[in-house]
């Protein structure tokens, strides 16, 4: 495998460090494919994902959060940057240099949960089939006794009764495929799962059992999560740490609790002023509405592309494009923000709204 | 927290819509029924609800419950294989009370209704419109066929509706054709379609569901507006519980094609008592500070096809009482003023013996 | 109370509908087979394809005489009437026919046939006639059916213009005009199959390329098309070869509707996340082919194959019909249906266009069949 180098670029805690990650589409037209522009789905995103911990991409459509997911387990090849994977004490290996042989072999330890259980499963394969095929293909299964076994063991896992291994997809619901899907990518023992939106397209009480389950899953086999979802009271629940992405750009990554109570990026204090919350208490609360629709990342406004629809944006953000920079304080955990003024604003969290004591008094 | 004294002072008022007023729709035990190879699918099975002027009534519930065929049946624009088999739907059209269940689906009752008494907003807005004709044009041609004005008179009402709604430039969006427009404009320009005749009640189905949350809030703020400036009534369907408590004066809970619970939205999301929607409510991550745990309903919805007898939630409830939840279904019991729930916990068990 | 034990209440409840428990554990070709069920006049048609394809496979045995004998005396006879009741007006329980005497039109000099009621012929199963050689194999004299005196000729649905009986060439033709479609359809299919598979999977270049030349394939109009091929067949040709000519002929234009049918289907389940799946799992090209994609449209392709076979039937038969396609010696539904070309028989012989009759009742129960078919090829559309 090949070295991409010295272990001073990665984190001591990271098991995926992504490096100045840049994943462009060029634009083509007629008959000829002239390219005439491109779309920068990606722009220069760096993070590291921690061992065990969960970190959450979150972002509206478009924003660049499955495209980063898929640039990091290669299912697209990135324009530029880097992903860096290490195991242990190994040297870290970079996944965007590697060959197929390669590659197959890596992501046996990343694994993905797509978004939709209807389409991620073969509904011509049963579920021995389906959830064996990783094994099958790795050369893990030994007899077909052994695979049947350890299918068993897999369904078991996910909650799902073994006897029903011989049924095809159709027999189940969105939720019990979720957990074939999960089963399927826990085959091959992985360190690190990428849930692709995995529980948006439940039903919120299927989508409560799935949270759970993956949480379970977590502290009993000692799995990273990359959780990529647009719901911000889902990534509350379900993450350790959260990255807020805008037009292909990290505009703000936290631990999750400072995150939500401390935003320090106008667009985070709106998205999370702009989740709806189940309680009618709050019907009133101001809320922050922000005008126009997220920025085109085929045509980015220059400065800052959070700034045409930013209350707070200025002369400056239209010029400069803000760096992502540690607004966390020497002490705390690390908390950063790509926002010119984040030191200044004064921007309001989940706890920050006035709603919250007077609903104690009530 | 002191709530049943807020309960009951806002039950006594409900804060939006007139309590004296008589109910502009009123649903009584509707059953709409999907024929297919496979079988029956009794997507909705005797619900009843009433909404009064200028009210703003939810309907949740998870997937299958039968909310969407409930507001389908309202309007009749049912799938062909699907029948209203029994129940009224009677809605007050200013002079009389016609029941929209009994008339033909193509008749002359309903074209008038549809459109111009009730207006419907769906999930994905690119349906309502034609994308051969301008915005303005389908606007023009809807205000014309329901009333009796000149061709520059309707394209003044468009004009005001498409500004009303936020449109940034209503004189030029007029002239616009959909696919050059964002979604969160198409949006707008599809609730200006449907107001155009100022509706006595709006059915929006799922409006929010396949937008992003910065435009889901936009959306939310659009429809609140409207509906402080026009007094319309609105039916809001969703799944997302956090939309009902936004939006909605009163809500009514289904689970596979019954209603399990209705209320007022304080009474129901701080007073659930419906085995069901405590379920729902406990399963959803709330966005408040520290940890709050979530607790998922067990088990699997049943399929249409195979429905359990009985209440239909007793395979997940927590608190299934056995021998008693599969024999019948539960009737409506009163726990408050205007708040029923549907469940043996609360009654409704003496009859069964 | 966990995921299992719910579920399993659930299932107790439903435990005695055994059928739910079959669906559960349903092959994706299982769920077809009883969704095709379902639709009763794609089963009626295929019983009725499934007997057409029988009598063409033993059109030997079935046919009651020689396709290939004639009897002068009988030319342009019309069908005969099949009788149980005798003159005297007794009941037979087998049925008989009167033989044709033949006179001449005093006036016209045209053949007038009438029934010679002193003389009963009856009918008989298996009874012996004309020698035959099924498939050039097993030599015999029996058949299915027939007048029971050899000598004497049953005239089902009438003689032709030279004393051929008609009944035993449309039996005949049916093996020509019948697998002409099938042996199309197999060309098209293989063809299609090839053409789309590269150009869906390798795309680009080699994509554009056999877009353009399927555009242009179907840019020309059918028929001109096969005339224009045809003519070009060498009128000196034995029979089998003039067959696959036109087989080939027909097959030009067959596969560009399945090569576009394959290449889409191609694309549409690249997008699935089940086969991006499979890729992260490591599986190779050939694995990703033949285990996700083949499966995934088989029972579509084959559909749209059963709705491709009566253009090709209509092809033959046209063509023949024109005197391009197939010629006597050769029988087919086309070549029989040239002796109906002229208005004189429409007029005193209309029996002589009852092979259409068969190719259209033919091409119906194609169309059931492809229709019941191409509902039931994806048994997860709708759940």
């Amino acid at each position: 495998m090949r070295e991409a180098g010295g272990r001073a670029q990665m984190e001591d805690r990271a098991i995926i460090s992504v490096r100045n990650l840049v994943k462009h589409f060029p634009i083509e037209t007629g008959f000829l494919r002239r390219q005439v522009g491109v779309v920068k789905a990606v722009e220069d995103v760096n993070f590291d994902l921690n061992e065990g911990e969960t970190l959450a991409l979150v972002g509206e459509s478009g924003c660049g959060k499955t495209t980063t997911s898929h640039c990091i387990i290669q299912a697209q090849r990135p324009t530029s940057g880097r992903v860096l994977f290490r195991i242990g004490d190994a040297a870290p290996m970079d996944l965007t240099q590697m060959e197929k042989a390669e590659l197959k072999e890596a992501r046996r330890n990343i694994r993905m949960i797509y978004q939709d259980p209807y389409s991620s499963l073969n509904p011509r394969m049963t579920l021995l089939q389906i959830i064996g095929e990783p094994l099958v293909i790795h050369k893990m299964a030994g007899s077909q006794e052994a695979l049947r076994e350890k299918v068993a063991e897999l369904l078991r896992l996910v909650r799902l009764d073994p006897s029903t291994m011989n049924r095809y997809p159709h027999a189940f619901s969105g939720g019990q495929r979720q957990r074939i899907a999960i089963a399927r990518a826990l085959s091959l023992s992985p360190k690190v799962v990428i849930a692709d939106e995995a529980v948006s397209a439940l039903d919120v009480s299927v989508q409560a059992q799935i949270l759970n389950l993956l949480k379970e899953l977590q502290n009993q086999l000692g799995l990273t999560y990359l959780f990529v979802a647009h719901n911000l009271a889902v990534v509350k629940y379900e993450a350790d740490r959260v990255a807020v992405m805008y037009a292909g750009k990290i505009v703000e990554i936290g631990e999750t609790e400072e995150l939500y109570t401390n935003p320090r990026h106008p667009y985070t204090e709106a998205l999370i002023s702009a989740a709806p919350n189940p309680d009618p208490d709050t019907k009133n609360r101001a809320r922050i509405v922000l005008a126009g629709e997220v920025a085109d990342p085929g045509n980015l406004p220059p400065g800052c592309a959070f700034h045409p629809r930013c209350r707070y944006a200025e002369d400056r953000c239209r010029r400069e494009i803000p760096e992502l920079v540690e607004v966390g304080g020497e002490m705390g955990p690390s908390h950063r923000a790509a926002c010119h003024f984040a030191s200044e604003l004064e921007l309001a969290g989940i706890s920050g709204g006035a709603e919250e004591p007077e609903r104690e008094q009530a | 927290m002191t709530a049943a004294q807020t309960g009951e002072r806002e039950a006594t008022a409900p804060p939006g819509g007139d309590a004296a007023a008589d109910p502009l729709l009123s649903v009584r035990n509707l059953q709409t029924h999907f024929f297919s190879r496979e079988g029956v699918v009794k997507a909705v099975d005797g619900v009843s609800f009433d909404i009064k002027p200028g009210e703003i009534l939810g309907i949740a519930g998870e997937s299958g419950c039968g909310k969407s065929v409930t507001s389908q049946s309202i309007l009749r624009i049912l799938p062909r294989n699907g029948k209203i088999v029994g129940g009224e739907i009677l809605f007050d059209n200013g002079e009389s009370s016609v029941d929209l269940a009994a008339e033909e689906a193509d008749g002359r009752v309903l074209r008038d209704i549809r459109g111009k008494e009730i207006a419907m907003i769906f999930q994905e807005p690119m349906t309502s419109f034609s994308p051969v004709h301008t915005i303005g044009d389908q606007i023009i041609e809807t205000i014309r066929i329901h009333q009796d004005v000149s061709k520059e008179e309707a394209h003044e009402q468009a004009v005001e509706m498409l500004r009303r709604v936020g449109m940034p430039n209503p004189a030029r969006n007029i002239e616009e054709y959909t696919f050059n427009l964002s979604g969160g404009m198409r949006q707008r320009a599809m609730v200006a379609l449907s107001l155009s005749c100022r509706p006595k009640l709006l059915i929006a189905d799922e409006p929010t569901t396949a937008v992003d949350v910065t435009i889901q809030a936009q959306m939310l703020e659009l429809l609140r507006d409207i509906q402080a400036d026009l007094g319309m009534a609105i039916i809001m369907i969703t799944h997302d519980l956090g939309v009902i408590a936004e939006l909605t004066d009163r809500v009514m809970i289904m689970y596979l094609g019954k209603e399990v619970e209705h209320g007022t939205v304080e009474d129901v999301f701080h007073r659930p008592q419906h085995p069901y929607t405590r379920g729902l409510l406990a399963s959803i991550p709330k966005m408040e500070p520290g940890r709050v745990e979530i607790e998922p309903i067990e088990g699997v919805v049943p399929s249409p096809y195979a429905m359990p007898t009985g209440c239909k939630f007793h395979t997940r409830c927590p608190d299934y009482i056995a021998g008693v939840c599969e024999k019948q279904d539960p009737p409506l019991t009163a726990v408050g003023p205007g708040h029923e729930v549907s469940c043996y916990l609360y009654g409704g068990r003496e009859e069964l013996e | 109370m966990t995921e299992v034990e719910a579920a399993t209440r659930l299932e107790t409840a439903a435990a005695e509908e055994q059928a739910d428990q079959r669906v559960l554990v349903a092959s994706q070709w299982q769920l077809i087979r009883w969704r095709f069920l379902q639709h009763k006049l794609a089963v009626v048609s295929l019983a009725v394809l499934v007997i057409f394809y029988l009598v063409a496979i033993f059109a030997e045995f079935v046919a009651p005489y020689d396709p290939y004998i004639f009897r002068e005396d009988l030319t342009l006879a019309p069908p005969h009437t099949i009788r149980f009741i005798d003159p005297e007006g007794r009941f037979q329980l087998r049925p008989f026919v009167h033989p044709f005497e033949k006179t001449l039109d005093s006036v016209t000099y045209a053949a007038i046939f009438v029934e010679d009621e002193t003389v009963m012929q009856p009918l008989g199963l298996f009874v012996r006639g004309d020698e035959y050689k099924l498939w050039g194999l097993f030599e015999s004299d029996i058949h299915l059916f027939g007048l029971q005196d050899p000598e004497a000729r049953l005239s089902l649905l009438g003689q032709d213009t030279v004393g051929r009986d008609l009944f035993t060439r449309i039996v005949f033709g049916a093996r020509i005009s019948l697998t002409i479609g099938l042996v199309g359809v197999a060309m098209s299919f293989f063809l299609g199959i090839l053409f789309g598979g590269l150009s869906g999977y390798l795309g680009g270049t080699v994509d554009m390329v056999i877009q353009r030349v399927i555009e242009s394939l179907r840019a020309l109009p059918t028929l001109p098309l096969w005339m224009a091929l045809s003519i070009a067949l060498p009128s000196d040709w034995p029979v089998v070869r003039t067959y696959f000519a036109i087989v080939i002929i027909l097959s030009t234009v067959g596969w560009t509707s399945i090569a576009r049918v394959v290449r889409g289907r191609f694309f549409a389940l690249r997008e699935e996340d089940f086969v991006g799946a499979a890729e992260l799992d490591g599986a190779g090209n050939l694995r990703i082919i033949f285990r996700y994609l083949l499966p995934s449209f088989m029972s579509y392709i084959i559909a749209r194959l059963t709705l491709a076979i009566p253009q090709m039937i209509l092809g033959e038969t046209a063509l023949s019909f024109i005197g391009l396609g197939l010629q006597a010696p050769a029988i087919s539904w086309g070549v029989l249906l040239k002796d109906a070309q002229a208005i004189r028989v429409l007029a005193l012989s209309p029996w002589l266009l009852l092979p259409t009759l068969f190719v259209v009742v033919s091409i119906l129960a194609f169309n059931f069949v492809g229709d019941g078919l191409r509902d039931a090829s994806d048994p997860y559309t709708h759940v």
